[in-house]
């Protein structure tokens, strides 16, 4: 190549050619020969694994963040944070009850224990990663499409976890009969072949067993629930039309046959019995004014354009339309604001309720709720007997 | 491809002056007077047109003698300023006259007269019967023949504009504010009229349909409207009724009698005699109410009904036949 001698910029450009061209061409053997061991069993350099642990910290504190954070040592949150942590994390990273299984400990990067995952990570940095999952760790992000916020209870679980006895623990799953399974209890085997108290037992954890109050206000309680509801609920989260990380996992290995008799499991207990019939304390901002919600629940707001929920919630409509009287506040407005929000309306009933919310504003939904959680539970009695042809 | 398009120009726009759209077929008093006034308006126009065009022609192909007659001033003060002047205040005073009938005849109408609220997109109509009570029908207005009756129009989104061709002008409905427009039928008859105010996506299909009843007719009908619904009269239509009321149908429509008193929607009390479904989308058939209602946002993009796609075909035909029988 022919290069004027005065003029060295040309001569530092052609060799900067040079060493680009050698350096592609390196890279592309590397790449295609094979050498680079990707085995779990070889640890890496540790220099890439540094290299690694810097991206990875970089990459999340970009990302993560969120507008407000919940109160995270509300009892109610951790509990139900510690139910969904047996079903859906200790199986890998273990918990105080046990360790995680010796399989996954030979993943590479094992699941580390989560005991002090919250002096590494902010709460928010926490949420991003249950939320988003990790590439190439084997992390994965949370199920429930669009239902970030329902990520907090594990945040909550996993700031309470450094104090937390392995007897402290084990109070918080609620049934018994859970407490030493690792892994998912719930289905998998032939309704038939097993007792309906061990099937329901898993549900009770965090609903509550024999219509007393769930674990918390996020979790809608079941007792005295219409059977066609429940069952389409189920079978909606089982086949990913309905989101949330918590019930999909459940609902994804339950055949056609435990959803029913689930679905008139929980129809058939009476809603009134077990309940502890006071109100859970929310902070006054959340709290809705119950008579403008009662307005709206009987009458509508014609001049917003709003329907009044009773038309179609109540005892004599549509067995698919659920009961909603005495509905915890929270469940209501973060149901509704899904609605609203797109997130839920993927199946024709909820596309229904999607159009209703779009013209209910926060404070009218807060306003019902608070109307809703202060009514006493309606129970359809006696359980309807399923169609033969379910929808 | 032009000479193939004139003929079909000519003959959309000859079809546009017979129809039941038309104000060229006036079955009202306001029409009638308008009517006059088009043809007026639009005979001056043509012979002004065909004055000028005759003068352009002399003016390029004539002889010299003439060409130069038509260059002196007077052409411009006559045909320019004097003949314009005379011609459009005659005109003007004109249309004036016939504007203002509307204003005269207001004070002519009996009666309650009838409210008219523009929706999205359908129409909200409010009749009194004679003894003082008020009830709600929808998407059609009927009038007895020979009386002046006053329609109040009134909007509860956007600008709307009621238009009734064969009957009147077109008068707009503004949110906040309720416009008085005078109809009288001179004749019995249906006719269709339409929103002439765009409104968003779906306004041209927000119609109506007017039927002119004569005066004990009219009557009769108006008992009828102001009634209870119809009790179903099959098993089929008493399930129609029960599928109704469990699908929530109640939250938006009122069928009077049933329980189901919801204001969002078109009262549905007396549906199945009406002349056509959804603001005259569609016509009043039993398919017509399954295909609406399983597939409304398709017929009316983004009206305010929500698609009930869960209801199984039986269901859809049972809840149809019940709303058919709403006559």
């Amino acid at each position: 190549m022919w290069i004027p001698k005065d003029l060295r910029f040309q001569r530092a450009l052609f060799w900067f050619v040079v060493f680009a061209a050698a350096g592609v061409t390196g890279f592309l053997v590397f790449m295609f020969s094979g050498i680079y061991n990707v085995a779990a069993s070889v640890q890496h350099f540790d220099v890439t694994n540094r290299i690694i642990k810097i991206g990875l910290w970089r990459s999340i504190q970009t990302h993560s963040g969120v507008d407000d954070v919940p109160a995270l040592d509300d009892p109610g949150l951790v509990r139900l944070g510690a139910n969904h942590y047996r079903i859906g994390c200790a199986p890998c990273h273990g918990s105080p009850a046990a360790a995680g299984s010796a399989v996954v400990q030979r993943m590479y990067p094992a699941p580390p224990p989560l005991t002090h995952a919250r002096d590494d990570w902010s709460p928010e940095d926490l949420h991003w990663i249950v939320a988003n999952g990790l590439k190439f760790t084997g992390m994965p992000a949370w199920p429930g499409a669009g239902r970030s916020v329902e990520v907090w209870p594990l945040v909550a679980f996993l700031e309470a976890l450094p104090e937390m006895s392995p007897t402290e623990y084990d109070a918080l799953l609620a049934s018994p009969a859970s407490r030493s399974a690792a892994g998912l209890d719930l289905g998998g085997e032939d309704a038939a072949g097993r007792p309906l108290t061990a099937m329901t037992a898993g549900c009770d954890a965090c609903h509550g067993a024999g219509g007393a109050d769930p674990v918390d206000g996020l979790v809608p309680a079941l007792a005295g629930q219409k059977a066609e509801y429940l069952e389409r609920a189920l079978t909606e989260y089982r086949d990913d039309v309905r989101q949330s990380g918590f019930m999909e996992p459940v609902a994804h290995d339950l055949d056609d046959a435990t959803i029913r008799a689930l679905a008139l499991h929980y129809a058939g207990i009476d809603a009134a019995r077990g309940r502890a019939g006071e109100a859970v304390p929310e902070a006054p901002a959340a709290v809705g004014n119950a008579e403008r919600g009662g307005r709206i629940v009987r009458f509508g707001l014609p001049e917003d354009r709003v329907a009044p929920c009773g038309s179609c919630h109540g005892a004599n409509r549509s067995n698919q339309f659920p009961l909603i009287d005495g509905l915890s506040s929270a469940y209501v407005v973060t149901q509704l604001e899904l609605f609203r929000e797109g997130v839920r309306d993927a199946s024709p009933y909820a596309a229904i309720m999607a159009n209703v919310a779009n013209h209910l504003d926060d404070t009218m939904m807060k306003d019902v709720a608070a109307y809703l959680a202060a009514l006493p539970a309606t129970t359809q009695r006696p359980a309807p007997a399923l169609p033969g042809a379910a929808r | 491809m032009r000479r193939n398009l004139l003929p079909l120009a000519a003959a959309l726009s000859l079809s546009g002056c017979a129809g039941v759209q038309s104000a060229l077929s006036p079955s009202g008093a306001e029409a009638a007077e308008i009517d006059p006034l088009f043809w007026t308006v639009t005979g001056i126009s043509a012979a002004v047109t065909g004055l000028v065009t005759i003068l352009v022609a002399i003016a390029i192909f004539g002889p010299p003698a003439w060409r130069a007659r038509l260059a002196g001033g007077w052409i411009v003060w006559g045909g320019g300023i004097v003949f314009p002047v005379v011609v459009l205040s005659g005109l003007f005073v004109y249309g004036l006259i016939v504007l203002q009938a509307g204003a005269t005849r207001a004070g002519t109408a009996e009666g309650p007269g009838v409210t008219i609220t523009g929706k999205r997109w359908w129409w909200d109509v409010v009749y009194t019967t004679p003894d003082g009570r008020e009830f709600r029908s929808a998407n059609e207005l009927r009038l007895p023949v020979g009386r002046a009756v006053a329609i109040r129009l009134e909007s509860d989104n956007v600008i709307h504009s009621f238009w009734a061709p064969q009957l009147a002008g077109k008068l707009d409905m503004i949110p906040g504010r309720t416009n008085v427009l005078t109809l009288e039928a001179t004749e019995p008859g249906a006719s269709r009229g339409q929103c002439a105010e765009y409104c968003g996506g779906a306004h041209a299909l927000m119609s109506f349909w007017v039927v002119a009843l004569p005066q004990d007719q009219y009557d009769d009908w108006l008992e009828r409207e102001a009634a209870d619904a119809r009790e179903p009269q099959t098993a089929a239509q008493a399930r129609g009724r029960e599928l109704f009321l469990e699908n929530g149908c109640g939250a938006c429509h009122t069928i009077r009698g049933t329980g189901a008193e919801g204001v969002l929607g078109p009262d549905l009390t007396h549906v199945g005699g009406r002349l056509s479904l959804a603001a005259a989308a569609l016509p009043n058939s039993r398919a017509a109410f399954a295909a609406w209602l399983v597939e409304n946002d398709h017929i009316k993009p983004e009206n305010l009904m929500p698609e009930y796609g869960y209801l199984e075909p039986d269901e859809l035909d049972t809840l149809s036949a019940y709303l058919e029988s709403l006559e």
